[in-house]
């Protein structure tokens, strides 16, 4: 459905674009997630139109775009501050894109109506945005977008002014709105649960490059870079040097157990283990990878599970998580096992 | 508490400016009203008082509207009002057609370059008014500036009439309120957000639909105040047509000035400014109560 090839754009001597190749599928969802400043709202910004590329090309659809005005093209933007009209109602929102379509009367009258029922914003049809509430702002941003039934949904930053509870909800919409409208959604986030309950697919980005396409449970389980590993969830990360087998982590006062991934012996590495794949114990534990004599420093409550942070005798502190269970916990002060298997270990570029 | 909450000073700040202005401009206001009603005599003060001791020995009233019946009765005053409004309102018209573009590149322009740009608009006005309307006379008087140089460049044989015409006018207008109409047109589209006209293009509205139905829209109440603060005072504005236009160009302005300073016509001239105040007043209190109540 989009093409973008080796697109690049510089704003004075910063690279906010630098070189980026993505294919993105019919009825896909794609999430470009990376901290702020790593060029994901320039690169939506050049498939609104907004931006023209210093270089490379866009493709929507089979058609070059690259030099298309913004309202020529088929795709529509929902803002990160929903840009919606303040001397418009609600209906009169959602009905300005399509009367640029030509729609008029009983037509334009239906489509405004499925568009707002689609969110559930029928009722207030008559209100002004600034007698809305955050989230139904939000809810009229997304009708009017899809009211135009773009080819392509864009969505920056959509979850950003949402409470928590909001958030989730308005995900599930969001999911459930793409199974219907069978279109390619592009949503611009630096929340990575945004990713992973809605994305099939997640670009991470960093300093204008996308530095990782895949699932989000492949970028999770198999992050491509250090930057990934701790950008995308939490992660124990351990600098060593390669061996037969094993990386040599001085912090950790150990040789890691690695079953692939490992580069020629002697060359610097780093590791990195998610920290609920940490079996915690009193007991003292055999495996793959063993660590007695651990000391526990801190304990984070987090409900469902709870946050260990553990001092080994390197002197690392590991991050360890366990699901609460009514058995067994610890506190401060405990002595303790660590142990992990070696398919739980992801070697990455020092 | 900050001072300025403290009720005595917030009663102060609010009654100071009021009761200034009820001291030093509706008062006198009123006088004028007074004067309109009575007729004009040689002495001093120049008009007869309203209450006076006629020919019987009684305290009577003698005040009348025999001023308006003359304002009415000679076309000189219609044809007056009508060319001072429509000279006005052509003042407003090219003041806003050049404002809105200027305000709209300004507000688009860097921020660091906005606060030199605004005082480049403002700083005519570190220069006293009358001397930038004599400014005027001095680029166009036939023998001027303007009419020199394009002899010398060959372009014209003789002098072109510039000076005393209505173009004069325009041009002295439109140079000296043209701030009055910038500045609130600056003010509106600083606040406008620029992704709401993103979002109309999003949506397929070419950039000039966008313009039309967002921008224009949205500054509307910048249009309507730089409008009013044009062609309110346009209307009744004395100084430049008298320098720019001489005697060819009539307006309401002038004609106060000779029958309050020639004529020493003071009731008349009174009169004269009361019906101009409600030439002006009447219309611009129903339009500002029309829109005020569109934008609620």
């Amino acid at each position: 459905m989009i093409s973008l090839t080796d697109i690049r754009k510089s704003f004075g001597a910063v690279a906010a674009v630098d070189g980026v190749s993505l294919d993105i599928a019919p009825n896909e969802f794609l999430a470009l997630l990376g901290a702020s400043g790593c060029g994901k709202t320039t690169l939506l910004r050049v498939l609104a139109g907004f931006e023209t590329p210093d270089a490379g090309r866009v493709m929507i659809a089979g058609q070059d775009v690259t030099s298309t005005p913004p309202h020529k093209r088929p795709v529509n933007l929902m803002f990160q501050s929903y840009a919606l009209f303040p001397h418009m109602t609600v209906a009169q929102n959602v009905a300005f894109g399509l009367k640029q379509d030509g729609l008029r009367g009983a037509e334009l009258t239906a489509r405004v109506q499925d568009a707002l029922a689609l969110v559930e914003m029928d009722t207030l049809a008559l209100r002004r945005p600034d007698q809305l509430s955050g989230g139904q702002q939000q809810r009229v941003a997304l009708a009017r977008c899809i009211a135009k039934q773009p080819k392509v949904l864009l969505l920056d930053e959509p979850m950003a002014a949402l409470d928590r509870a909001l958030r989730e909800r308005t995900r599930l919409e969001l999911m459930s709105l793409r199974k219907r409208l069978g279109i390619s959604f592009v949503i611009v986030t630096h929340d990575q649960e945004d990713a992973m309950t809605m994305a099939d697919r997640v670009a991470v980005m960093d300093k204008g490059k996308i530095v990782q396409v895949a699932s989000a449970r492949e970028v999770y389980e198999r992050p491509a870079s250090r930057l990934v590993a701790s950008f995308f969830g939490e992660a124990n990360i351990w600098d060593g040097v390669a061996a037969h087998g094993r990386v040599d982590c001085p912090a950790l006062g150990a040789a890691v157990a690695v079953l692939s991934g490992l580069p020629a012996p002697g060359v610097s590495v780093a590791v990195s283990v998610r920290p609920e794949r940490i079996t915690i114990s009193a007991e003292t534990l055999s495996g793959d990878n063993v660590l007695q004599d651990a000391v526990i420093e801190d304990v984070v409550y987090l409900g469902t599970v709870t946050t260990y942070l553990v001092r080994v005798p390197g002197d690392a502190i590991v991050r360890v998580t366990r699901q609460n269970d009514a058995h067994q916990s610890f506190a401060r002060g405990n002595v303790v096992s660590l142990a992990w298997p070696a398919d739980a270990v992801v070697v990455l570029a020092a | 508490m900050t001072p300025l909450e403290s009720p005595g000073l917030q009663r102060a700040a609010v009654g100071l400016p009021f009761l200034w202005l009820l001291v030093f401009a509706f008062l006198p206001l009123l006088l004028i009203v007074k004067i309109s009603f009575s007729q004009m005599q040689l002495g001093v003060p120049p008009y007869t008082p309203l209450l006076g001791v006629n020919a019987d020995g009684e305290t009577a009233w003698q005040g009348g509207t025999a001023n308006y019946a003359f304002i009415a009765s000679d076309s000189l005053y219609a044809k007056a009002y009508l060319n001072s409004v429509r000279i006005a309102a052509i003042t407003t018209l090219l003041a806003l057609l050049i404002a809105f573009p200027m305000a709209y590149a300004i507000v688009r322009a860097p921020r660091r370059w906005q606060t030199s740009l605004l005082i480049l608009v403002l700083l005519p006005f570190w220069t006293s008014f009358l001397i930038r309307v004599y400014a005027w006379v001095g680029l166009l008087r036939p023998n001027g500036l303007i009419n020199s140089t394009l002899e010398a460049l060959g372009v014209i044989d003789e002098p072109l009439k510039l000076l005393n015409t209505e173009f004069a006018v325009f041009l002295g207008m439109v140079f000296c309120y043209l701030p009055y109409m910038l500045l609130p047109l600056y003010a509106r589209l600083e606040k406008l957000d620029v992704r709401l006209t993103e979002a109309a293009l999003d949506l397929g509205a070419s950039p000039t639909q966008a313009f039309w139905r967002i921008t224009v829209p949205l500054s509307w109440p910048g249009i309507v105040a730089g409008c009013l603060l044009v062609f309110v005072p346009a209307v009744g504005e004395f100084v430049i047509p008298e320098l720019l236009s001489g005697a060819d160009v009539l307006m309401i302005g002038k004609v106060m000035w000779s029958e309050f300073f020639t004529n020493r016509d003071w009731p008349l001239s009174a009169a004269v400014a009361t019906v101009l105040l409600l030439v002006l007043a009447v219309p611009v209190v129903v339009f500002q109560n029309r829109s005020s109540r569109s934008a609620a």
